[in-house]
């Protein structure tokens, strides 16, 4: 009954149907060349929508591809901005409500411990600090929420809203980063209006006792340039110079505050004091012909790299021009002399603003669209040399975010 | 050009002849085709010979040939599926002779399950497409809905999210979402709101479902990338009643009824339809490390893995009425039907994005209501020339609740959040209670020209206008919740379609012209407005090589224009790309079709492969440089390439058993071959997109015996086996292999037992979904229901039975 050639020539073509599925599921197994399981740094990038964690040996040689090696985080780490690392452990605010505990070791991510977590109702860690090596404080962006967790024994520790009594009516407080300078725990924010809807132009700086985040004292109130600090967990925007701190404004539209008609700078608050210094204001925008900035790292001496998004009035025509027009570039400035000191010799670049900082230099995870991969980059600011490090194959659409694990 | 030209010659020789036969000749035939159950035949071609006259019958089967001179005639009778009729007839003259015809199925002695009602599915499977058409009849006594009967088709996947009425993405050979645009009768089911879909609606009220893979004929107006599915429901079928009701696991319950009566007073024809569902849905949520997807609910201020758990926030509850009254067969009118339907829809959300998400109290319903009107008159002004004419206008309410500020865990329990119960639970920052009111205008015009039946023309148009808008009840005078938009769509598509070589080829071209404009009205009440047009085209050839093997083949160059809120944003989360340009694909299917009967049995196969070249994709990816959270912004990406081949076997014995196995493979490879900005390649250039089946099939076995218990009797048992390969979520070559999630793969089984009485009026069906509770998924960590039992009632009187 079933034996005319037609029947037999479909039952074949069924058969190789099936024959090529299968082959066509095998794996690609090789590993990066040269790469141990425990490095001594990572990094994290994203490829199309998907992420992975990669062991990173050296920065300045060698390569490393998500190929058939490391960590597929797609669907542990669902918003990369949540991620906060310490050493060889990933802490991560999962958006469906749990905080979860994560070790890196051995070429293995395996989670420790998962909390409960419904203490912000957005999903999205906007700011973040250690208090101490157990404590980590965060927020959600544009909130006047926080919470405490000590991830020793991962239990929340505190979590609420900073002081009320200070917010006018109608408005409400959006905190766009927090920092410790000496014992007291300093907050920079924004008020937001319920009404008209709109952010003030204004930024404000609080400062408060700790642990008890008692004794809140709004401090200053400055409108030279707003939001003060970034509104994005991760962002550098933060040091400290000589005993003042440095703060880094960020109006720039969509990636900041999108305040326009403002521009980017660095705040100071002297060693000794808690507010703004009124006679301090590094307006780099005013440098660099009205563009706006992303901090990247401070390197020592006054000295930070920059992310500068060259001429994004006319570059940037829809939102992933943010990302993927070739106007960036890095520029060092001092806060000292308030100068820009350097822009690093690289040609235009996608958006870029990853680093680390070992031993007074700067590893800067470089994307140049004419590059055949994205390469980490050693800028000694002493010496003033921009070596070619780490080839990071296969990134595509986030900067590739490095760890330093020990 | 020269057929063309010798065939109109012809048309115009015999038209002259008939003009000029007419005053001698007065002898006439009139009377009825119709099938053994005394239902008219459309349709049927009467040939009369030797004079070589024919007529086709019209809707009631009737037919009337008059002009006649005396003498001695064969007429011959044929349709499609049906044993050709051959009689000799003496005509004296001035006489009047009345003939009424019974036909037989053909191949009538095998299984009323398997063949009966393949005539029409034939005839469109025949004409080049690559369409699966699938009778309806043989699942009547089982509680599917359309998207589980469609599922087990070749090349066709549907992803559901849950149980009864939950989110479903519909894939036609790879291409899915709004790549895929679904139809009842013809009309798009968009123009009834939202409260019609394919996974709530129950088997009984349709008789068959086209699913057109890539290449959709043009009188299916719309922009669809990558197929389209047609339903046919049952209508002005005569007098026919088909009433049933259902009730099983989760608290399910499923009604249907459809019927049409002609009044004989008035003539007035009377369509009704109607359906209700309900479930409760709390089938059991199991931990399943393999698949990733773990039950944790709190303990002691941690989490810890619990075996199972009932969903305990799924209800869903939808109706749908529809009742249609006209005339037919009056000379201004063949058919002209005004009608009203009205649906409503509630449904509970249990889970976010994923199974992590657990939501417990968000709930969302709808209202929509829809009056139309149809009409359709055959040879309006010239013989051949045919006209329809459709048009609706539906009024959509839909209310989205989200209010609750607290975190809703598996085992129900739920903790605020912190500071009084902010936020809502899926949006997370603001509660709302938004309200989305609309309306949909459709009109749509069919014109059909037919010369000898082998050549015909048609000419099909499209307009359609939507408009929204909506607010938030607990922030009214918040304008930056306004969406109020409008958006016309104008289709227009012409298609010609000859038969040549003795019917042995049927060739369909085609051309459509898609026309969209649209309006957005900014919070003062501006409008900011745009329009754009495009043209696609195809064609779809089939050819007979043998009489048991034949070959087909199309092609279309398609669109699927960008949608109101991918253009113009709405303002909350979405923020418009005006830039956007319509995905566009350029489709191409080739397969063969063989059928032959050996002895009391038939063999039936298919074999196609397809290739599909999407570009300009259109998405808002979901990393967080296209995705920052707080809004996304739609634009064009490279899109892919899908190859696949897919193949269906199918045997029937003698109204005893009958055996479906199909396969499908497809490769869907990502076409982006640089990084977006940059000259580097993109690793993935040309890897398999993840998170997509790639290998799946079915196998469906059924065995029935008339009269084993009792006179008019049949007990009928049907198995049927669902395969899904495994496949990964991410891409697969990327990561350490270990470190990956898949869908595991699932073999899930079903059966039916259904024993029939009274030639199949009363109807008792016992059926199990998933016998063997696999633990199955569709969509990473959304696991679907364990096994699940039905009965089901059915009470039916029509041709059908």
């Amino acid at each position: 009954m079933f034996t005319t050639i037609k029947t037999r020539l479909l039952v074949l073509a069924t058969a190789l149907v099936f024959i090529t599925g299968l082959h066509s599921c095998k794996k690609d197994n090789k590993n990066a060349a040269g790469e141990t399981e425990n490095g001594e740094y990572a990094v994290m990038y994203s490829v199309g929508d998907n992420s992975y964690l990669l062991n990173i040996n050296s920065l300045t040689e060698g390569k490393v591809s998500p190929v058939g090696s490391g960590i597929d985080v797609s669907t542990i780490f669902t918003w990369g901005e949540n991620v906060i690392q310490k050493g060889r452990h990933f802490y991560f605010l999962n958006p469906t409500g749990r905080f979860s505990k994560h070790l890196y070791q051995d070429g293995k991510l395996t989670m420790v411990d998962e909390i409960p977590f419904g203490a912000f109702p957005s999903p999205y860690v906007g700011w973040s600090l250690w208090l101490d090596n157990n404590q980590v404080m965060f927020g959600p962006r544009g909130s006047n929420l926080y919470a405490i967790i000590n991830v020793a024994n991962m239990s929340i520790v505190k979590s609420g809203e900073f002081d009320l009594p200070s917010v006018p009516a109608d408005h409400s407080r959006k905190v766009y980063s927090a920092f410790t300078s000496g014992n007291k725990l300093m907050i920079s924010y924004g008020i937001y209006n319920e009404i008209t809807k709109l952010t003030t132009d204004d930024s404000y700086l609080a400062s408060m006792d700790l642990p008890s985040l008692g004794n809140f004292k709004v401090t200053s109130k400055d409108g030279r340039s707003a939001p003060a600090g970034p509104l994005r967990n991760g962002y550098f925007s933060q040091f400290t110079d000589n005993g003042n701190d440095y703060l880094l404004t960020h109006p720039m539209p969509f990636l900041g505050g999108n305040k326009p008609n403002m521009p980017t700078g660095f705040f100071r608050i002297k060693a000794g004091t808690d507010t703004f210094d009124s006679s301090y204001f590094f307006n780099i925008s005013a440098l660099t012909n009205g563009d706006n900035q992303l901090g990247v790292c401070y390197v020592g001496n006054g000295k930070a790299i920059l992310a500068n998004a060259k001429d994004a009035k006319n570059r940037v025509k829809v939102k992933d021009d943010w990302w993927y027009a070739d106007m960036w570039e890095y520029l060092v400035v001092d806060v000292n002399t308030q100068k820009v000191v350097k822009k690093l010799d690289f040609p235009p670049l996608l958006n870029s603003r990853s680093a680390i900082v070992l031993d007074g230099k700067a590893y800067i995870a470089v994307n140049d669209p004419k590059a055949d991969a994205i390469y980490v980059y050693e800028y000694d600011p002493i010496a003033d040399t921009l070596k070619k490090g780490l080839r990071i194959e296969g990134g595509s659409d986030n900067t590739p975010i490095l760890y330093k694990l020990n | 050009m020269q057929i063309k030209k010798i065939l109109l010659m012809g048309i115009l020789c015999a038209s002259v002849f008939y003009v000029q036969g007419q005053t001698l000749n007065k002898s006439s035939i009139k009377g009825q085709v119709s099938d053994d159950q005394k239902e008219g035949i459309p349709t049927a071609t009467i040939r009369l010979l030797p004079i070589n006259r024919t007529q086709a019958t019209d809707q009631k089967g009737r037919y009337d040939l008059s002009g006649l001179p005396a003498g001695n005639y064969t007429i011959q009778i044929s349709a499609i599926g049906f044993k050709k009729i051959e009689q000799k007839i003496s005509l004296l003259a001035n006489q009047d002779l009345r003939q009424n015809f019974s036909m037989k199925e053909a191949q009538n002695e095998l299984s009323n399950v398997s063949i009966s009602g393949k005539t029409e599915s034939r005839k469109a499977k025949e004409a080049g497409f690559a369409v699966n058409s699938i009778d309806l009849k043989p699942y009547a006594n089982t509680t599917n809905d359309l998207n589980q009967i469609l599922n087990r088709s070749a090349g066709v996947k549907v992803r559901e999210q849950g149980g009864l009425g939950s989110d479903f993405e519909f894939s036609i050979n790879g291409l899915s979402g709004g790549h895929i645009k679904f139809f009842i009768d013809g009309i798009p089911m968009e123009s009834y709101g939202s409260g019609m879909t394919l996974n709530n609606f129950p088997v009984n009220l349709a008789e068959r479902v086209e699913v057109y893979k890539g290449v959709v004929p043009a009188y299916l107006g719309s922009d669809a990338l990558g197929g389209a599915v047609n339903i046919i429901t049952k209508k002005n079928k005569g007098k026919s009643l088909d009433l049933s009701y259902s009730a099983g696991s989760f608290n399910t319950h499923r009604a249907g009824l459809t019927g049409s009566f002609t009044d004989q007073k008035t003539g007035i024809t009377t369509n009704i339809s109607s359906y209700y569902n309900y479930s409760d849905n709390n089938y059991y949520m199991y931990n399943n490390p393999e698949a990733n997807a773990l039950v944790k609910v709190p303990y002691n201020g941690k989490f810890r893995e619990v075996a199972k758990l009932r969903r305990f926030h799924d209800d869903y509850e939808s109706f749908m009425g529809q009742i249609e009254a006209g005339v037919s067969n009056k000379k201004w009118a063949d058919v002209f039907v005004a009608g009203i339907t009205y649906t409503s829809n509630y449904k509970q959300r249990q889970t976010g994005a994923t199974q992590e998400k657990v939501i417990g109290n968000m709930t969302s319903n709808g209202h929509n209501l829809i009056p139309s009107i149809r009409y359709r008159k055959e040879n309006l002004f010239i013989k051949g020339l045919s006209a329809s004419v459709f048009a609706n206008y539906s009024a959509n309410k839909n209310t989205l609740t989200d209010t609750s500020g607290r975190e809703f865990f598996w085992d129900g329990t739920s903790i605020p959040r912190s500071i009084g119960n902010i936020g809502s639970e899926l949006s997370g920052e603001k509660k709302s209670i938004a309200h989305f009111t609309g309306h949909n205008v459709l009109a749509q015009l069919n014109l059909g020209y037919s010369i000898s039946g082998n050549h015909m023309f048609n000419l099909n148009n499209n307009y359609n206008s939507s408009y929204r808008e909506s607010y938030n009840e607990i922030d009214p005078y918040n304008h930056s919740y306004d969406k109020s938009n409008r958006l016309n769509k104008n289709i227009t598509g012409l298609s010609y379609q000859q038969q040549v070589f003795n019917g042995k080829m049927t060739n369909n071209i085609f051309g459509k012209m898609y026309g969209l404009s649209g309006e957005t009205f900014d919070k003062d009440g501006k409008a900011t407005s745009n329009s754009k047009q495009y043209y696609g085209y195809g064609i779809a050839s089939s050819y007979r090589l043998m009489p048991v093997l034949g070959i087909k083949a199309s092609y279309e160059h398609a669109y699927r224009l960008p949608g109101l809120v991918e253009l113009y944003g709405d303002r909350e989360v979405v923020r418009g790309n005006p830039n956007l340009k319509p995905e566009s694909s350029n489709n191409y299917n080739l397969g063969l079709f063989f059928d032959k009967k050996l002895g009391k049995g038939k063999i039936w196969a298919e074999a196609s492969g397809y290739y599909r070249d999407a570009n300009d994709y259109i998405s808002t990816g979901q990393s967080a440089a296209s995705n920052d959270g707080s809004y996304a912004e739609y634009s064009n990406s490279d899109g892919i390439i899908i190859r696949g081949f897919e193949t269906e076997i199918r045997y029937d014995y003698n109204n005893l058993f009958s055996v479906l196995v199909n396969m499908t493979y497809q490769s869907a490879i990502n076409r982006q071959q640089f990084e977006k900005g940059s000259v580097r390649k993109n690793v993935n250039y040309l890897s398999r997109v993840p998170n997509e089946p790639w290998l799946y099939g079915n196998a469906d076995f059924s065995i029935g015996k008339d009269n084993l218990i009792g006179k008019d009797t049949r007990v009928q048992f049907n198995w049927f086996t669902q395969f899904i390969n495994d496949y990964s979520v991410t891409w697969s070559k990327l990561g350490d292999k270990t470190t990956k999630s898949y869908i595991p793969r699932q073999f899930i089984h079903n059966a039916t037992l259904t024993y029939s009485m009274h030639k199949g009026r009363y109807n008792v069906s016992l059926e199990s979904r998933n016998l063997t509770n696999v633990i199955a998924y569709d969509k990473f960590k959304l696991q679907k229901p364990g096994t699940s039992f039905f009965v089901k009632l059915r009470y039916a009187i029509s041709q059908f039975n």
